[in-house]
């Protein structure tokens, strides 16, 4: 069911194909005060919801630097999912109207870096929206597999270069070597 | 349309006289402890220059040739005593404003001069000339609309938004509808096509730096770039390193860039940094209606917000 569905998705052309069995990995930035409480009660609720979401807890969706979502990028996610309360629901009052502008964008820009748009999402999830999170995460999740593994920074602007090392579920089939990569690039977050 | 600037020749020579005066009443009086303005340099192109003594003054240059947008030097001169003088043209003044705007310099420890500008040329594409047309073009004002630098043909601000003295009569200003053509035939290409583009272009960045340390909006205490922890940008010069500084410089000034297409002028690659800019100015003016957003008087963008902004969650 959910296969059919996400096949409808054109895939961008030039981007790896998915590998059989493999997930995308979501990071998430979830306001404290509303999307991360909707998280939870999803959670509490038992709702049945994919797992790909890391979730990062940021006091309001105002506090996501767009350099965090780069560097989410560069380092092995799929996709990035920014959170927060409804506008005009925000805990300190206008946050997440600053952070609406912002990742607004920041969305056009990454376009225009030659990154699929779809790769970032933004959702306004209330603290009793387990609900909405649950169906939120499962349509990005969707979305991502059928666009497939993004493309590492370095692969995205035009050469491998190892540096997104850490491991996450959809990471690009074993090498066989276990050198670091000539072109010294390797470093920890 | 874009704007044809004009090179005047004479108005710059009184303007000129009129700054070495003005310069040196204001040292003389020790109304000002520094002036900062242009002097002729070792390429015989105009320097900055920093005028303690009234007799300094007459070292002062004005002609087609001073790019710099001064501004910037008043960072240099937050420890110091004394108030400081600075000239300005109509970019410059946005460079200033943007400056004072970001609360980075105190108004009150400025005298500004103003001088009303009609066109500059590219000090660089003046020196590729040889001797006789570099002497035409410089002492008969016969340039072609190729010399003048880049900002100049969008320029919507010849007069000083900020002066304190003025030196000229102000020139008509007539609004310059923007246009982002380069960026528009940027989107109508391909993702990968875009990749590539920016791809073949940014691995000949040197990290230099020098975009950066000539953006009167990059102003900020202590710059990302320079930081350990976090360490936002590796210190390789790899492509993908590369991305994310371009990434980072441009995205940090959205919003507060004046357009003055210094960063462009001053790279030793020759790198367009001007799409980027110029893309997040589009987008400024089509998402958020922000008609001007390269005046700084014009609140930056992303420092306020509208109840009716794009519905971002509507956009997926």
């Amino acid at each position: 069911m959910a296969q059919t569905q996400a096949s409808k998705l054109p895939v961008a052309a030039g981007e790896p194909a998915a590998p059989q069995g493999w997930e995308p990995l979501i990071v998430g930035f979830l306001c404290n005060w509303c999307s991360y409480a909707g998280a939870d009660s999803a959670g509490t609720g038992r709702m049945v919801q994919p797992t790909n979401v890391r979730i990062v807890r940021v006091p309001c969706s105002g506090r996501v630097n767009p350099r965090f979502i780069l560097r989410a990028f560069a380092r092995g996610a799929d996709g990035v999912l920014v959170s927060g309360c409804h506008p005009g629901d925000c805990h300190y009052a206008t946050g997440n109207f600053y952070a609406r502008r912002r990742l607004m964008l920041l969305k056009r820009y990454l376009e225009y870096l030659g990154l699929d748009p779809r790769r970032l999402e933004t959702h306004w999830v209330s603290a009793s929206e387990g609900q909405k999170w649950a169906e939120v995460v499962r349509s990005m999740s969707e979305t991502l597999k059928a666009l497939g593994p993004a493309p590492r920074l370095g692969e995205w602007f035009g050469a491998d270069l190892g540096l997104a090392t850490e491991t996450g579920p959809g990471e690009p089939p074993e090498t066989g070597s276990n050198e670091r990569p000539e072109t010294g690039g390797q470093r920890d977050a | 349309m874009p704007r044809t600037p004009v090179l005047d020749i004479p108005r710059l020579k009184t303007a000129e006289a009129r700054l070495r005066a003005e310069a040196k009443r204001l040292l003389g009086e020790g109304a000002v402890s520094v002036f900062i303005g242009h002097a002729e340099g070792w390429d015989g192109l105009p320097a900055p220059f920093f005028a303690t003594e009234p007799e300094e003054a007459d070292r002062l240059v004005w002609n087609p040739l001073v790019a710099f947008n001064l501004a910037k030097y008043l960072l240099e001169r937050l420890e110091g005593e004394g108030k400081v003088g600075l000239v300005v043209n109509g970019c410059g003044s946005l460079a200033l404003d943007r400056i004072l705007k970001d609360h980075r310099f105190p108004r009150e420890r400025l005298v500004v001069v103003g001088i009303p500008c009609s066109g500059l040329l590219d000090p660089d594409k003046v020196l590729a000339l040889d001797d006789d047309l570099r002497r035409a073009v410089l002492e008969e004002g016969r340039a072609d609309a190729a010399l003048f630098l880049k900002r100049c043909t969008w320029c919507d601000t010849p007069n000083p938004v900020v002066a304190d003295i003025l030196l000229g009569e102000p020139l008509p200003e007539e609004p310059v509808p923007a246009e982002y053509l380069r960026v528009a035939e940027l989107e109508a290409l391909t993702p990968e096509e875009r990749r590539e583009h920016f791809r073949a272009l940014y691995e000949r960045c040197l990290r230099c730096f020098a975009c950066r340390n000539v953006c009167p909006a990059c102003n900020c205490r202590e710059c990302a770039l320079d930081q350990w922890d976090p360490l936002w940008l590796g210190r390789a010069t790899v492509p993908a390193e590369q991305l994310t500084y371009h990434f980072i410089r441009a995205f940090d000034v959205a919003g507060r860039c004046i357009r003055c297409g210094e960063c462009e002028r001053v790279c030793p690659v020759g790198l367009p940094l001007m799409e980027f800019n110029d893309k997040l100015m589009k987008d400024i003016t089509e998402l958020f209606g922000v008609e001007r957003p390269h005046v700084p008087a014009e609140a930056e963008p992303l420092g306020k917000f509208a109840d009716d902004d794009p519905d971002l969650e509507a956009s997926h």
